[in-house]
């Protein structure tokens, strides 16, 4: 009904591919399809008429133990997410009244790595979401009830959970594991959505013998961190499971674990039915930056000198962004898009790191960006019409002091102590822009007074939308990035904005409420401004009727 | 009288001294991001400002951490009288201060043979590990018996029998021997013991049939995941202290 034409697609991208990867009336996976675009050809809300959008529902989660930080979930007119403490709500999409809601048990212990819940799958009639206190579950769509619990880890010994959305491939369900800041060693788990039982486990860490093992010292592979709290990405044709691994434990003291640490810092490619390694491209050795390669993975075939190839792009914590081969892992370019950066002054042509700076004994020392990076988890958009990924960031940086630390399994693990600095002659900012996703050369930029964080969603309707941390939600013209439409939610935005079609009607909707870690930082990074608002609210916008 | 005087003006001073300093050590370590926030208002360890603080509770956790809660010990690095003006900075910002001793929890670090015995209890690795089913003290999932109440020796523990195992036949899928957690008019409770980690499932009324009779599912099957050497140190640790 509101589709594009398939020829108005920028002439570079894969055409079969971007049929595949955009969604149309549903918002069916995490990251709207399985090639983590979070772009829609719904076109019925555009540039020409984005000025007459306005609340169509408003609604309340009650649950204000963290911000909502989710990527609602839309399939035939209803509307799944999860709040922080793991309720979960099934709404009619089109009115925002609820139709079932399902609470998990109350938690017997908080999680170091807070209640933070990103977002859920749904899959064959089941809605699987990993919990706060490490357990994964899956939830009869239709009515809310509970099907099936698995206990992933205890997680009063691990001192892990699950944060991040699971990921759907075939009859799998992979959920990922919180760590890196803590003295645990990092897997992925995946498990038969019908029945819950164990299909594999991949330890992120390899074990004694293994290839791979030998890249830690002594035995600090056993609770080397290597955590897995995002969502990978998935590739149908190629039958490949993409995860980004995050940082090894300590963060900044890395005297007991000389070596690359594998696979910390590594995007991995694993058979999604086996959990065997296929490939991995390690982008930081030995990190003590708490710099991961966690982030959203984005799947697009497009043309690299003149050939066509087909893509994994990690926008990075560290302020560069890495282009891979997706078949195999090869190193194609990097990019940085930040401005202020010193942990390094370059990316070789091999992938290599120049110029490595790091932290040092019982001494603060100033790096670009800060450990809250050059940007947050939250997402970035690729939309195939204009060939720009959309990604918000941030220009702060920070004091990072390494220490020695001894530590139990389970308990948090620095190695040193970290703060907020501006950078030099500068101040701490942030920005939304627009990049070239091979060469990373910028279209458009809006600087912003603080960072931003929540993700972004583009449209064929030639619109980018996000959210700030005082409560403005914005849509901006994909192509020029002025602003072309605002509307106050009175909370800050930390989770994902999404599109779809209700009763006829395209919606945009957005969670808000304040939260998480890095937005607990705000008042480290900008002391004295006024406070991001808390809250629990998902609104839903169409366009107005009555105005012209 | 004057020497009083000067004697109280001194203390006041002296006060007032520690918690500049204590602001200043404050502003370096406890305000740091993640952590208690500018003057202890916000941050993801919990706010000081403007709370019922107690005097010891708050000294212990300043020296010695509160390691199981990712609060880093700052006795070494500051010495007592260190301490005592980040002391004297916190209970500054607290609406009330008390001073009676609360009890305190053990902090004591395992010991490394001990400590082995606990790791392999829990390990992620093995699917499934002891805590897979068994409870000791706070930690580990209740499916079996909880453990750690009474002594138990490796030949006890390979001559354990599950005598609650049952077989669940759902009714469109193939049935699977399951230990019941709990039946209720309305729905029905099982744990699916025959993958690497046990599945809680929750049946409603009707979809599920029980039958005490031909589970294949055995305790040593799960014991056979560790070595004897294994064992021995597993039950060294859960062993009553």
């Amino acid at each position: 009904m509101f589709v594009i034409a398939l020829g108005l697609f920028a002439a570079e991208p894969d055409a079969k591919l971007a049929a595949k990867a955009v969604t149309g009336d549903n918002w069916p996976e995490y990251g709207g399809s399985p090639y983590a675009w979070r772009f829609s050809q719904l076109n019925q809300i555009n540039t020409a008429n984005v000025h007459r959008l306005k609340p169509a529902w408003v609604f309340q989660t009650g649950d204000y133990a963290d911000a909502l930080q989710a990527t609602p979930i839309v399939l035939d007119g209803v509307m799944y997410f999860a709040s922080a403490s793991n309720w979960v709500f099934a709404l009619y999409a089109a009115t925002g009244k609820l139709l079932w809601e399902y609470r998990y048990r109350p938690l017997k212990v908080e999680p170091r790595y807070l209640r933070q819940n990103r977002g859920i799958a749904v899959a064959q009639g089941r809605v699987l979401m990993g919990t706060a206190d490490n357990h994964v579950v899956a939830i009869d769509a239709k009515t809310g009830s509970e099907l099936w619990d698995v206990d992933i880890e205890d997680a009063r010994y691990c001192g892990c959970n699950v944060t991040g959305a699971p990921t759907v491939a075939g009859d799998n369900v992979i959920v990922g594991v919180t760590g890196g800041d803590s003295s645990h060693r990092g897997y992925l788990t995946a498990f038969n959505i019908k029945t819950g039982r164990l299909a594999w486990r991949f330890f992120t860490i390899p074990g004694p013998g293994e290839p791979g093992n030998e890249t830690w010292a002594g035995d600090s592979w056993r609770f080397g961190g290597a955590p897995t709290w995002l969502t990978g990405s998935y590739d149908p044709e190629l039958n490949l499971l993409y995860w980004g691994v995050g940082n090894p434990a300590a963060d900044f003291d890395a005297s007991n674990r000389a070596g690359a640490n594998l696979y910390t810092n590594c995007i991995i490619a694993l058979n999604p039915a086996t959990g065997k390694l296929v490939w991995y491209r390690q982008l930081i050795p030995g990190d003590v930056w708490d710099f991961d390669a966690s982030y959203e993975i984005i799947l697009a075939d497009l043309p690299v000198e003149g050939k066509p190839r087909k893509l994994a792009i990690q926008m990075g914590k560290s302020g560069f962004t890495w282009v891979l081969d997706r078949t195999n892992g090869e190193f194609i370019t990097a990019w940085p898009f930040v401005q202020h950066y010193n942990w390094i002054t370059g990316i070789g042509k091999k992938g290599e790191l120049i110029g490595r700076n790091e932290p040092i004994y019982d001494k603060p020392k100033l790096f670009c960006p800060s450990a809250m990076g050059g940007r947050s988890w939250n997402h970035a958009a690729y939309s195939p019409i204009t060939n720009l990924i959309y990604s918000t960031g941030m220009e702060v940086c920070g004091e990072i002091t390494a220490e020695l630390q001894e530590v139990e399994p389970g308990t948090s693990w620095f190695g040193g102590r970290f703060n907020f600095r501006p950078p030099p002659n500068d101040k701490s900012r942030g920005f939304i822009a627009a990049y070239d996703p091979v060469t990373g050369k910028r279209a458009w930029v809006s600087d912003q007074p603080y960072y931003m964080l929540a993700s972004m969603l583009a449209t064929a309707g030639g619109l980018v939308f996000t959210g700030d941390p005082h409560g403005t939600f914005y849509a901006w013209d994909a192509r020029t990035g002025k602003t072309l439409w605002s509307f106050s939610n009175g909370a800050g935005h930390r989770g994902s904005p999404v599109t779809y079609v209700a009763g006829g009607k395209q919606f945009i909707a957005t969670p808000t409420g304040w939260g998480s870690l890095v937005g607990r930082a705000f008042q480290a990074a900008w002391p004295g401004a006024p406070l991001p608002r808390a809250g629990s609210t998902m609104v839903a916008y169409t366009l107005d009727e009555t105005v012209k | 009288m004057t020497a009083v005087v000067l004697l109280l003006a001194f203390q006041t001073a002296a006060a007032q001294d520690s918690i500049t300093q204590g602001s200043q050590v404050f502003a370096k370590s406890c305000a740091v991001a993640y952590c208690h926030g500018p003057s202890g208002t916000a941050g993801r360890a919990p706010a000081l400002a403007g709370r019922e603080l107690n005097r010891t509770a708050v000294h212990d956790a300043i020296f010695n951490g509160i390691p199981e809660r990712g609060m880093p010990a700052f006795g070494k690095t500051l010495g007592q009288p260190g301490v005592e003006t980040v002391v004297t900075y916190v209970l500054s910002l607290a609406k009330t201060v008390t001073t009676t001793q609360p009890a305190k929890p053990s902090l004591a670090k395992l010991a490394p043979e001990l400590a082995t015995g606990r790791d392999l209890f829990f390990d992620a690795g093995r699917m499934p590990s002891c805590s897979a089913c068994h409870a000791v003290n706070d930690a580990g999932q209740e499916i079996g018996p909880r453990l750690g109440l009474r002594p138990l020796t490796l030949e006890a523990l390979k001559a354990v029998v599950a005598k609650n195992v049952q077989v669940a036949k759902p009714k469109d899928e193939p049935a699977f021997d399951a230990i019941v957690a709990a039946t209720a008019t309305g729905a029905t409770r099982v744990y699916d013991v025959t993958a690497g980690l046990p599945v809680a499932r929750t049946f409603q009324a009707g979809e599920v049939e029980l039958s005490r009779s031909g589970a294949k599912w055995t305790h040593a099957s799960a014991v056979r995941r560790y070595s004897d050497a294994e064992l021995r140190s597993i039950l060294r640790w859960v062993a009553p202290r």
